[in-house]
């Protein structure tokens, strides 16, 4: 029983605008994607259950909600994130350079206690479009090993290419840094409709 | 796409809007300001939502100390900048003390021993240059990481290792060093676990961003003595200070406020039928409004002690203006009683902290803004706001973009100039808040967490207001610290002159430092804290009069909504807040549920790929019930495997 | 205006509802007819326990099925070696330990509970102990001090009973030191003391705990000072008047003490709660027994608290006439 825990994991995918963040969530939780493109409005996170190593896994992916395209994220949206994926388009090379910052952003504001070692997850998506690509997988996976070797992923959100790969990897670093934590953080109260409340506690 | 490529490529426009035109522009990402916005993007308002700063929340934001200590080092003065940027903190004071240096191992007793040595250092050798000028030593405008460094460096040079270790947490250099582990509110806040915020934030289903903790322990100074609040009816049982007939009062007093209100839920097991004997002469809200001028009365007319009447009037109700005879009858019955509901709801206190500061609340209305099309600019501003004859149109933005909308909704800091071209400052009240912020390396008060402490008028060193006190530790603060926020009204003197002499009472003397149910002589003066670092300022805070409508608003020119920028009233609840945010909703929608709950992502229609239009529809937030079963089904399937 | 997200309407939620439901209906109909088929054919095995175990996870209250089980059980005892029975117990424990989380007020539960306890080889005593106060406090969260449904309340206090019940079970065949017991029910009676469970579990430890008659005195003094808490905080409460009406009881029946000194004293204690509370009927009554006890009392002072207690409490009307005639 005790290996069957529960566990949730707050994952919070980052990147430039349009660079398929929705649409990579979409692709591995509802296995939709659409061609056209809007700004993700009305996306909020999605929730995800898998099994990890004999473990279920609850897996909450957040989305920027478009509070990304004026770098106007608030801290808030960082706050106990398991585990951050990097998204850039293998098309753009602007996406893929301004990772870096992506990356440092989240390092200022989520402010893990130990940074070295947070788990992320790059992923250059939109690899069908092969023809129009600017950022070979050598550059990018290079970036990713001078970070720490950052596990890197070539996805297509739209083909379904790697994206349940890329999920199953983030799930499993995220775990890793929960469990390794000397001094677990006390789970905080969620406060919910009382019916919900009385529910859970008889069960 | 291609057209937002262009956009980046034109340097001067690179941060556009793209679209330039919207229902409601919002300025400033306060409390109400954030609700107003998540209320009207959830109907289908396009929003645009601008903060002149490059964080959330205005005046109700939370910092980690190295932000704190920057903001108090570089103060950002009202009277010298034409537009205000706010938050302003005014009278900025930081002191810390310095590292002494350390004893040789074989003094260290004799110091432990000495009734007050941070008063009275022990004045070895060693410490003479560092320790006796402590106070005279403290930089005030002077705190940045590398300034401390230097000051710090050559005090600790001589340190032995050993001690080093031990001492290594105590120094302002080791303490920025985790600073940025530190959630600090500008305005610290209690939610009541049945209060109109906590209620809110689930009906808008805003509640799934937050999480919080429950408070540990909540007490009242009284005699020069700290008395946990008993509240539930087992801790007024088991409480030993009251005396038996005083536990009947306090009882007495919360059936009778409960029978005033009309509260029918009360009935305990067994005796239905006595308490409505029992009940009171029958007195409504109304009735005692009229008998009585105000709360204080109204407690009074009960003949308790003078213990049990400080203990509601400053412990159970906590509305606290600056005198106490401001309370009304019925903000101060009602207060009581959402006290009283509050209770054991979340936990056996009342009260829920926001686990990561109060500041990701705003936030929380923000990112509902966002979920429904609203779009968001930190670091931007009004740079002008266009007219046409008297009726408002839009602004031009700090970025140099002009943009329309219907209407626009700021702070009065943000349309200072307007309100004073139109003379409404009368529509609004300012207080002045004295702020303290102590860091120090064990709790004030023992064997609790978090903990709030109210101190009544006149109990230490003459204190004009209540002084709420509240101890933080675990959450929002590094390891190995502690985090103890002072708030009080201020009468115009700086924020050092209102509570310095409150901290040293609190931290220095260590006098406070005791557990109600511990015998505090013997051990408290190992574990005395000490100061690491304090920061103090002041805060001017505009609040709008409001009832059911903004008067202030009515007064500026058409479409144009003034809000509070206050993120904290006289009561530690919210509900002035709530009100004044719905009440500028509805006059631009007028008759439109406010904040309605989102719908269950279950009972949403997914549109189909050809259904897919511009509209949203996508709102996602995937049910995960259904996989909760499965995962029961699998696991008492796996029981029978074993059984078998 | 409105229109930001589509809805399912009620209809639309209600009939899908309302499908689920089937479903679990069904499921549950094919539960029990495969039950009734093992039950007919008296058949004893592995698929009777899994068959038995699913209809009482849906509803514990069958107590026929329970029944089935035990049996399938006992058979299984006599032709399985102990150590595969020690496993399947162990099992079983855990089984009704979801089962009661979920059902605490189902008595048939408990008992099943007790009735495989027994059959442990080395039962951790301990461990039930712990589940039992788990339980117990589940509870606390519902006794808010003035919000009680009472419907809710009935609900719990069952639930308490049993859960009591079986706590006491436990502490009889366990050898749990009687002291921490009874620190255990402090803790109860602190956390909210309208528990006549605990009060009634404490009653019983104290003569245990203190044989020596001026041990056993000292400690009643004590629970005198300790019911006055609970009876000044909330005189209404009718649990702590029992178990007054206890401690007077069992101070009289210690030889060669001073008890009417004692009672004397919650006289003067009761009179002033009256002060305060005049028109309560429990420290009315409490106060008539005990001057009915010590007999120092005009039957003038005895009459005027009967016709107070007449007029207060006229139910009880025919009780305090049969009263009159003993004064």
């Amino acid at each position: 029983m005790a290996t069957k825990k529960k566990v949730l994991l707050k994952v919070i995918i980052l990147g430039d605008t349009g660079v398929g963040k929705t649409s990579l969530m979409n692709q591995y939780v509802n296995k939709k994607f659409s061609n056209q493109y809007k700004a993700t409005i009305g996306a909020d996170f999605l929730t995800k259950e898998l099994m990890v190593d004999d473990r279920v896994v609850t897996m909450q992916i957040w989305d920027t909600a478009g509070q990304e395209r004026f770098q106007s994220l608030g801290v808030a949206f960082y706050r106990g994130a398991d585990c951050c994926v990097l998204v850039y388009d293998v098309n753009v090379a602007k996406t893929f350079e301004n990772l870096d910052s992506w990356r440092d952003e989240f390092l200022i504001q989520a402010g893990p206690r130990d940074p070295d070692n947070f788990p992320f997850v790059v992923l250059g998506n939109k690899i069908d479009l092969e023809n129009q690509r600017v950022v070979s997988q050598k550059r990018a996976a290079s970036w990713c090993q001078s970070k720490g070797n950052i596990p890197y992923f070539e996805t297509s959100a739209k083909e379904a290419i790697n994206v349940e790969q890329a999920f199953q990897t983030i799930a499993k670093n995220a775990i890793k840094l929960e469990d390794g934590l000397v001094f677990p953080i006390p789970p905080g109260i969620q406060v919910q409709p009382e019916q919900t409340q009385t529910k859970s506690s008889c069960c | 796409m291609d057209e937002e490529l262009n956009h980046v490529i034109d340097e001067s426009r690179a941060n556009y809007l793209d679209k330039d035109n919207y229902d409601v522009i919002v300025v400033g990402t306060g409390f109400v300001e954030s609700l107003v916005a998540g209320a009207l993007a959830r109907v289908g308002k396009s929003v645009l939502h601008l903060d002149q700063n490059c964080y959330y929340g205005v005046n109700c934001s939370s910092f980690t100390l190295n932000q704190l200590s920057d903001m108090l080092t570089k103060p950002n003065d009202d009277s010298t900048t034409a537009s205000v940027v706010q938050p302003i903190l005014k009278n900025p004071y930081i002191y810390y003390q310095q590292p002494p240096t350390p004893p040789t191992p074989a003094q260290l007793p004799t110091q432990v021993e000495q009734p007050t040595p941070v008063e009275q250092p022990v004045a070895t050798e060693q410490q003479t240059t560092t320790t006796t000028t402590n106070v005279e030593e403290s930089t005030t405008l002077d705190t940045n990481d590398t300034s401390v460094e230097s000051t710090t460096t050559t005090t600790t040079a001589t340190i032995t290792p050993v001690v080093e270790k031990e001492k290594e947490k105590e120094t302002v250099k080791d303490v920025f060093k985790v600073g940025r582990q530190f959630i600090i509110d500008l305005f610290p806040s209690l939610l009541y676990a049945k209060g109109a915020l906590v209620q809110l934030l689930i009906s808008s289903s805003t509640s799934k961003y937050l999480e919080f903790k429950t408070l540990d322990k909540n007490y009242l100074y009284a005699n020069g003595k700290l008395h946990a609040i008993p509240s539930t009816k087992g801790s007024i049982f088991k409480d030993n200070t009251f005396s038996l007939k005083e536990k009947r009062y306090i009882m007495k007093f919360i059936e009778s406020v409960r029978s005033i209100v009309g509260d029918n839920s009360s009935t305990e097991e067994n005796n239905t039928e006595e308490q409505e004997k029992q009940q009171q002469t029958g007195e409504t809200l109304e009735s005692v409004t009229k008998k009585y001028k105000n709360f204080v009365e109204f407690v009074k007319s009960y003949q308790m002690s003078s213990n049990v009447e400080t203990f509601i009037l400053y412990g159970i109700c906590l509305i606290h203006p600056r005198s106490v005879e401001q309370v009304t009858v019925e903000e101060g019955i009602l207060s009581v009683l959402l006290y009283m509901t509050s209770l054991l709801v979340y936990g056996e206190s009342p009260f829920l902290i926001p686990y990561y500061g109060y500041g990701d609340i705003p936030q929380a209305f923000c990112r509902l803004c966002a979920v429904f099309g609203g779009t968001f600019v930190l670091d931007r501003t009004i740079g002008s706001i266009n007219f046409n004859e008297n009726q408002y149109t839009g602004i031009t933005c700090s970025a140099g973009q002009p943009l329309t909308s219907k209407y626009l909704i700021a702070s009065p800091s943000v349309l200072s100039p307007y309100i004073e071209a139109a003379n409404l400052q009368p529509q609004y009240t300012k207080e002045q808040y004295s702020r303290c912020i102590l860091i120090t390396d064990k709790v004030i008060v023992n064997s609790s967490e978090c903990s709030y402490i109210t101190i009544p008028p006149n109990s230490i060193a003459g204190n004009k207001s209540t002084i709420n006190v509240y101890q933080m530790e675990n959450i929002c603060v590094a390891r190995g610290y502690v985090l103890i926020h002072f708030t009080t009204l201020s009468n115009g003197a700086t924020a050092r002159d209102d509570l310095e002499a409150v901290v040293e009472t609190f931290a220095k003397k260590g006098c406070l430092y005791r557990d109600i149910d511990a015998d505090s002589n013997s051990d408290a003066k190992d574990s005395r804290p000490n100061i690491i670092w304090s920061g103090y300022f002041n805060m001017d805070l505009n609040t709008s009069i409001v009832n059911n409508k903004s008067p202030l608003s009515e007064l500026m020119p058409k479409g144009i909504f003034v809000s509070s920028d206050s993120p904290i009233s006289a009561s530690i609840d919210y509900q002035s807040q709530i009100n004044e945010a719905k009440s500028i909703f509805s006059m631009i929608v007028p008759g439109v549920p406010f904040l309605e709950k989102v719908p269950d992502s279950e009972d949403i229609i997914w549109n189909s790929e050809e259904e897919q239009s511009a509209t949203t529809n996508e709102t996602t937030t995937t049910t995960t019930t259904a996989n909760t079963d499965n995962s029961n089904l699998t696991e008492s399937n796996n029981n029978d495997d074993k059984q078998e | 205006m409105h229109g930001v997200l589509k809805v399912k309407t009620s209809e639309e939620k209600a009939r899908e509802l309302k499908a689920k439901e089937k479903i679990k209906i069904d499921e549950y109909r094919s539960l029990v007819n495969a039950y009734t088929e093992h039950r007919k054919l008296n058949e004893f095995n592995d698929n009777s326990l899994l068959v038995t175990k699913k209809v009482l996870e849906i509803n514990p209250e069958y107590y026929t099925v329970w029944n089935f089980r035990r049996d399938t059980i006992n058979h299984f005892a006599t032709v399985k070696d102990n150590e595969t029975m020690q496993t399947l117990y162990t099992s079983e424990m855990k089984f009704i330990e979801e089962c009661i989380q979920r059902y605490t007020k189902s008595y048939w539960v408990w008992y099943h509970r007790k009735w495989i306890s027994q059959r442990i080889d080395k039962c951790d005593w301990d461990r039930e102990l712990k589940l039992c106060s788990k339980l117990l406090d589940l509870d606390l969260r519902n006794c808010k001090l003035y919000i009680l449904n009472s419907k809710e309340s009935q609900r719990q206090s069952i639930a308490k009973v049993h859960c009591w019940g079986y706590r006491r079970f436990v502490g009889e065949r366990s050898n749990i030191a009687l002291k921490k017991e009874f620190d255990y029910t402090t803790v109860k009676i602190e956390q909210n003391f309208s528990n006549y469970s605990a009060w009634h579990q404490r009653s019983a430890l104290l003569p245990k705990m203190y044989t020596e008659p001026t041990e056993l005195f000292d400690c009643l003094v004590q629970e005198f000072e300790l019911v006055r808490n609970a009876a000044f905080t909330e005189p209404k409460d009718q649990s702590t008047w029992i178990y007054h009406k206890w401690l007077v009881g069992t101070i009289k029946t210690i030889p060669n003490c001073n008890y009417k000194e004692v009672l004397e004293g919650e006289i003067v204690a009761i009179n002033e709660l009256l002060e305060i509370e005049p028109d309560c009927k429990w420290p009315i009554y409490t106060l008539l027994t005990l001057k009915m006890e010590l007999g120092n009392s005009t039957k003038e002072e005895l009459q005027s608290l009967l016709n107070n207690l007449k007029s207060i409490d006229s139910d009880h009307i025919k009780y305090y006439e049969s009263l009159e005639t003993q004064i």
